[in-house]
C-alpha cells in the first residue's frame, strides 16, 4: 500500500521585523470559515479549520461526512502551545474574578485536542482524531502516526496538520501557523501483505483515491530521542543511531521511480541551530554508503519559525514542488522526526 | 504479531507501587482529600493527592539510580514529569531492562495538561523562577530566561523529561486527546510494536492537580463537591485526581529472547472519534459501540470484565454503559460481565487514566479478581453490566476491555486477555 499527498494547505504568518509587536491581524477567518460559527474557536483551532479544509479540499459550508464514509476519514493534529494563551487568561481571571469570570463558550479551548476535534466535528472524521504535542516536531509526527495508521487499516484517508499560536505577549517563540496534507491510502498496486499489522479496523481502502491528484508520496516516517550525556554533551551513539535509521528512509524514496535523489531539508528552532547541523552533518555521513545519497546534504539548517507546524511547512512545500526529499524536525531538546517524501508521479494518476 | 506486558508502575493517591495500587482498590474506601486551593470556587473542591515527588532530576528520587546510567535530564520538568518519572523507574525494573535496551526502545506518553504546575504557581516570583529552570539547552524554543512572560512555556516536555532521564532513544510521542489520551498512548505504543517500528515501548500517562481544570469542570458543574461515586444514583460528577502509570509493552518475540515474564497479552485496540461535539458525548455511542465492537470481533468468548471510563458524569456514564454493553449483547448478557470504575477511589487522573485502566485490567488477569466498585449506596440501575459492591469477585473469563472517552469524542478500546 503507498501513502499518496492528495490536497494540502497552509496559511502562516509572515515574519515581521523586530518590535513591530504582537499582531493577529494577519489571519481574516471570514474567508476560510464565513461569517458566523467561529466566534468563541481559539486563533489555533481557526488556523486549523483553515488548513484542513483547503487540504480536503472542502468549503466550510460543505457538509460533513457521514456514514461509512466518515468512519474511514481521520484526523491527526500536531501543537503546542494551543491552549498555552488561553491558559494564561483563565488562571488569572480565576485568582481575580473567580470561576464565574470565565465564560463557558470558551472552555473547550482549554483543551489541547480542540482544534483536531473541531475539524474531525467540521468534516465529519469518525475514524479517529488524535492529537500529539510534543514541541517542535508534533507537526510531523502527526504526519508519521497518520501513514502508520493508514498501513494498520485504520482509516482511508487521513488529515496530518499542524496548528500553533505562541502565548501572545511572548517574543521569540515563533510565529502563527496552520499546515495540513490529505493522505490518501492506495492499494490499486498492494501485492504485497506486510500492512496486516493486526489492528481490528476495517475498511477497504481500494478505490478512495480514484480521481485524486497526488502531489507526492510519504515512504516512511521515524521517530529518535538523543540524550545529552553526563558531561554534557549529545550522546554520540544515539545520535549515529538516529542518524542511520533517518538515512534508511533514503532507499525508500529512491524505490518510488524517482530519477533524482532526495533533498535533505533540516528544520530547528535557532536556539537548537547547533544540534541540528550536528545532526544534519550526520545523517549526511550515514548517508555517504553505496545505495544512498541526498542532494545538498550540506543545505543550511531551515530555522523554524512557526512551532510545531514549522516541519509540516517544510513538507507542503516540497510536496507542492514535487521534489523528494528527507524532511527532519529537530527540537532543542534532542527529538529527530523524519518524514520521507517522494515523487508521486505515476501514470494513474495524471 | 503480537504485544505483552512485561513491567508495569503506578504512582497515585494509594502512594507508589502497583501494589500499592492493587491494595487500595481491593480496598476499595479511598476518599478524596480537600484541594490545595479553592480554585476560584465557592467551595473548596476535593482531589485525590498524588504522593509526594522529588525532581525527576535528583539523583535521590525514587527511581534507581542504575536506571538513569549517568545520563542526566537537561530539562527538570514539573510534577507530572516528576510522578512519571517514578512509575517509569518502577516499571523499567520490574521488566529488567538494560540501558542498551532503553536506548532503542519508544515511549508513549498520554497527558492531557503535562507539566501545567509549572504554569499555576501559587504565586508570579514562583513562576518566573519555575519556568526560568530549563538551562538554554534544555529549551525547545525561547524558554531560558526568566520573568512573568516566560510563564509555564514548559508544559509539554514531559516526553523530553522522561527521554533524557532515562536514556529512551526510540520513537518519542506525546499524545493528547483529552481523557483518553492515555489510551491512546498505549494503543500508540502497541501500534509502533506490531509494525515493526520498536520492539519496546515504555507507555506511559500522568497529569498533576490543575487549578484551572478543576475551575473550567465546575463551571459546566461537572465536579462532584464531596467524592467520586460512578455508580451511585447520587453521583453528582466528576473528582479529579493525580497520578502516573507505566507499562513495558514489547513484542512476544522480544519478551521471550530477553527471559522477561509476560503479565497480560493486549488482543486487539480500536479508535473511533463521535464528530459530534467539543466537550459532550454523542448520545446515541455509535462510534463507542463500534470501537468496543471491533476489538470484539475475533474473540473466543467474551471478556470477563470491563474497566470503564465511567467518571460520575450521569450523561457520559450512561453513553458508555450503554454503548459497551450493546457491543457485548452480541456475545453474552452484559449482566454476565463485571464492570468496574477505579475512579471512584483513585479519582480522575485525566490523561493518565487510560494507562491506569490498562494497568488495572493487567492486576485483575494477573490475580484472576475484580476489585468491588466504592462509594455505592444506591447502584445506578441502568447500568447493563453487573457491579460488584463489597467483595471482589472472580475473574470469570479470562480477558478485560478497557474503554477511554475524552472530550472531542476521542475513544479507545483495548482488550486485554492473560498471557499464554
Amino acid at each position: 500500500m503507498r501513502v499518496l499527498i492528495t490536497g494540502v494547505g497552509a496559511v502562516a504568518q509572515e515574519p515581521r521585523p523586530a518590535g513591530d509587536g504582537a499582531d493577529d491581524a494577519w489571519f481574516d477567518p471570514v474567508p476560510h470559515l464565513g461569517r458566523r460559527g467561529w466566534k468563541y474557536f481559539s486563533p489555533a483551532t481557526r488556523y486549523l479549520l483553515a488548513a484542513g479544509n483547503e487540504a480536503i479540499g472542502r468549503r466550510h459550508s460543505d457538509e460533513a461526512l457521514t456514514g461509512a464514509a466518515s468512519e474511514c476519514f481521520g484526523v491527526v493534529a500536531g501543537t503546542e502551545y494551543a491552549i498555552a494563551g488561553v491558559h494564561r487568561r483563565m488562571y488569572d481571571t480565576l485568582r481575580t474574578e473567580g470561576v464565574r469570570g470565565i465564560s463557558p463558550a470558551e472552555v473547550p479551548a482549554f483543551s489541547m485536542n480542540t482544534p483536531a476535534s473541531q475539524l474531525a466535528i467540521s468534516a465529519g472524521a469518525r475514524a479517529f482524531s488524535v492529537t500529539v504535542t510534543n514541541p517542535v516536531t508534533a507537526g510531523l509526527e502527526a504526519v508519521h502516526l497518520a501513514a502508520t495508521a493508514l498501513r494498520t487499516g485504520r482509516a482511508d484517508r487521513v488529515v496530518a496538520a499542524a496548528t500553533d499560536q505562541a502565548p501572545p505577549g511572548v517574543e521569540g517563540l515563533g510565529h502563527d501557523a496552520a499546515a495540513a496534507v490529505l493522505l490518501t491510502a492506495d492499494s490499486t498496486d498492494s501485492a504485497d501483505s506486510t500492512d496486516s499489522a493486526g489492528g481490528p479496523v476495517g475498511g477497504s481502502a481500494g478505490g478512495s483515491c480514484e480521481g485524486a491528484l497526488a502531489l507526492a508520496e510519504i515512504t516512511g516516517g521515524v521517530s529518535r530521542f538523543v540524550p545529552v550525556d553526563a558531561d554534557g554533551r549529545w550522546n554520540p551513539v544515539a545520535l549515529a543511531l538516529g542518524a542511520r535509521r533517518i538515512a534508511a528512509l533514503a532507499a525508500g524514496v529512491e524505490g518510488s521511480e524517482s530519477t533524482t535523489r532526495p533533498r535533505l531539508v533540516v528544520s530547528a528552532p535557532a536556539s537548537a541551530h547547533e544540534f541540528a547541523v550536528a545532526v544534519r552533518e550526520a545523517v549526511g555521513d550515514a548517508l555517504d554508503t553505496p545505495g544512498s545519497d541526498v542532494r545538498d546534504r550540506h543545505t543550511e539548517v531551515q530555522e523554524a519559525r512557526h512551532c510545531a507546524v514549522s516541519g509540516l511547512l517544510e513538507l507542503v512545500t516540497l510536496a507542492k514542488s514535487g521534489e523528494s526529499a528527507l524532511v527532519v524536525s529537530v527540537s532543542g531538546s534532542g527529538r529527530l522526526t523524519a518524514i520521507a517524501l517522494g515523487n508521486a508521479s505515476r501514470p494513474e494518476f495524471h | 504479531m503480537t504485544v505483552v506486558v512485561t513491567g508495569m508502575g503506578s504512582v497515585s493517591c494509594f502512594g507508589s507501587g502497583t501494589t500499592a495500587l492493587w491494595d487500595g482498590l481491593l480496598r476499595a474506601d479511598q476518599l478524596p482529600v480537600p484541594a490545595p486551593d479553592d480554585c476560584g470556587l465557592s467551595f473548596r473542591p476535593n482531589f485525590y493527592a498524588g504522593p509526594e515527588t522529588r525532581s525527576p532530576d535528583d539523583p535521590s528520587g525514587s527511581a534507581p539510580q542504575d536506571a538513569t546510567h549517568g545520563v542526566s535530564s537537561h530539562a527538570p520538568g514539573g510534577r507530572t514529569s516528576a510522578l512519571i518519572a517514578a512509575a517509569v523507574a518502577e516499571a523499567v525494573g520490574e521488566a529488567g531492562l538494560t540501558h542498551e535496551q532503553l536506548a532503542d526502545a519508544g515511549l508513549s506518553v498520554g497527558t492531557s495538561l503535562g507539566d501545567i504546575d509549572l504554569a499555576e504557581p501559587a504565586d508570579s516570583a514562583t513562576a518566573a523562577a519555575a519556568s526560568a529552570g530549563s538551562g538554554p539547552r534544555g529549551s525547545d524554543s525561547a524558554a531560558g530566561q526568566a520573568g512573568e512572560d516566560e510563564r509555564g512555556l514548559a508544559t509539554h516536555h514531559v516526553a523530553s523529561v522522561i527521554a533524557a532521564r532515562f536514556g529512551i532513544g526510540g520513537p518519542n510521542h506525546t499524545l493528547s486527546t483529552a481523557c483518553s489520551a492515555g489510551a491512546y498512548a498505549v494503543s500508540w505504543g502497541a501500534e509502533l510494536i506490531e509494525t515493526g517500528q520498536a520492539d519496546l515501548v515504555l507507555v506511559c500517562g500522568g497529569d498533576a492537580f490543575s487549578r484551572v481544570a478543576v475551575g473550567t469542570l465546575e463551571r459546566f458543574e461537572l465536579v462532584d463537591s464531596e467524592h467520586c461515586r460512578p455508580f451511585d444514583t447520587a453521583r453528582a460528577g466528576m473528582v479529579t485526581g493525580e497520578g502516573a502509570v507505566a507499562m513495558v509493552l514489547e513484542s512476544a518475540e522480544s519478551a521471550r529472547r530477553r527471559g522477561a515474564t509476560a503479565h497480560a497479552e493486549l488482543a486487539a485496540h480500536a479508535w473511533s472519534c463521535d464528530a459530534h461535539h467539543p466537550m459532550a458525548p454523542e448520545p446515541t455511542g455509535e462510534q463507542l459501540r463500534r470501537s468496543v465492537a471491533d476489538v470484539l470481533a475475533d474473540v473466543p468468548e467474551a471478556p470477563g470484565a470491563v474497566v470503564l471510563h465511567r467518571a460520575g458524569v450521569a450523561g457520559n456514564d450512561t453513553v458508555e454503559a450503554d454503548a459497551v454493553g450493546e457491543a457485548l449483547s452480541v456475545l453474552i448478557a452484559p449482566a454476565e460481565v463485571v464492570g468496574s470504575a477505579p475512579k471512584a477511589v483513585m479519582g480522575h487522573t485525566a490523561g493518565a487514566a487510560g494507562v491506569f485502566g490498562c494497568a488495572i485490567a493487567a492486576l485483575i488477569l494477573r490475580h484472576g479478581l475484580v476489585p468491588p466498585n466504592a462509594h455505592v449506596e444506591n447502584v445506578d440501575p441502568d447500568c447493563p453490566l453487573a457491579v460488584p459492591v463489597g467483595n471482589p469477585v472472580p475473574l470469570a473469563r479470562p480477558s478485560v476491555l478497557v474503554s477511554g472517552t475524552g472530550f472531542g469524542g476521542n475513544n479507545a478500546v483495548l482488550l486485554w486477555r492473560a498471557a499464554e
